[in-house]
């Protein structure tokens, strides 16, 4: 059989069957388009969101969305609505407490402020001047305990308005608090705070009780985290095993902590 | 030399801005956590009142 000659006809076959990347003669791909409803952002009319009704929200919640979305003064502001004044005031106490740490915490970054040697420099000069007001204490005779708690009342606001005289030389900014608590069980018997430093004070008669000695300790425990510094004033001779205890808890906690007794100063 | 030193600065710098920013961060969590504290000690009727305070009444 002759061989076809098919060169010719085959490639204009070809022809037609290829089409040029640019040929514009092509009709263009038709996409369809789904209708979509868009809204209109007419915000007169639109819908409204819905509000929460908080009274359907737990407690957890709550507290949750308060804590997220309010700033410390609005919290603060708010409790002194519901007429919560002493909670608000020491809740303010905590939050300029942890302010003052970290503003403290960025000056020595930004190199505004040398590490401070805490006893020797700012502490030292406060401590001695709230020493040489509280031995006053012993000027006066007490018999027994009671006596001594009937009068301790008296004693701390005595002490409370000198302590604000005496270390005014040091510091207009002191504010001077009898009996603080920060639990429902115990309360420190003063707290003074001078410059951004908190110093708790705790009175005590006879520390050779041991159930005085083991609530002391603990009272330690509970006041030293909001404190830079304590001190301990007792009526009488403090025993040496509760003074190893309490410079053990001084090394722990990593605080000054300041023993007053009749005959010597620890 | 120079760039040596340009370097230390830049160094020092960024290590300041990353310090500071990891204590805001710890500074926000102490005051959330504290806020929560303080939340906790009210009761739900107190907490509802300060929410419609905050946001207005539902």
């Amino acid at each position: 059989m002759p061989k076809r000659k098919t060169s010719q006809k085959s490639s204009s076959r070809r022809k037609t069957n290829v089409r040029e990347p640019f040929d514009l003669t092509m009709e263009p791909f038709r996409i369809e388009v789904p209708k979509i409803e868009i809204p209109s952002f007419d915000l007169a009319t639109a819908p409204e969101r819905k509000r929460i009704n908080p009274n359907k929200l737990s407690r957890l919640q709550l507290i949750g969305i308060l804590s997220q979305k309010l700033s410390w003064k609005e919290i603060y502001d708010a409790l002194y609505r519901l007429k919560k004044e002493k909670l608000a005031e020491k809740f303010k106490m905590e939050v300029e407490r942890i302010n003052q740490i970290y503003d403290r915490k960025i000056a020595e970054i930004e190199g505004k402020v040398e590490e401070l040697d805490l006893q020797n420099k700012v502490l030292k000069p406060i401590i001695d001047e709230i020493l040489s007001v509280l031995k006053a204490i012993y000027r006066v005779k007490f018999s027994n305990h009671n006596e001594f708690q009937n009068t301790l009342k008296n004693f701390l606001i005595w002490s409370s308005e000198n302590l604000e005289k005496q270390l005014s030389k040091l510091s207009s900014e002191i504010k001077v608090e009898k009996e603080f608590s920060a639990s429902r069980k115990d309360r420190l018997d003063i707290i003074i705070t001078i410059k951004g430093w908190r110093i708790g004070i705790e009175v005590k008669y006879d520390l050779s009780n041991q159930a005085e000695a083991k609530r002391l300790l603990g009272q330690i425990d509970t006041y030293l985290p909001y404190c830079d510094a304590f001190i301990v004033v007792s009526y009488k001779q403090i025993p040496s095993w509760l003074v190893n205890q309490i410079k053990i808890k001084e090394e722990e906690k990593g605080k000054m902590i300041k023993l007053l007794a009749p005959d010597k100063i620890i | 030399m120079g760039i040596k030193n340009t370097f230390k600065k830049l160094g020092s710098v960024i290590k300041k801005s990353i310090d500071k920013t990891r204590i805001e961060n710890e500074r926000k969590e102490k005051l959330r956590e504290l806020k929560n504290k303080y939340l906790s000690k009210l009761s739900h009727r107190e907490l509802v009142q300060m929410y419609k305070w905050a946001f207005g009444e539902e």
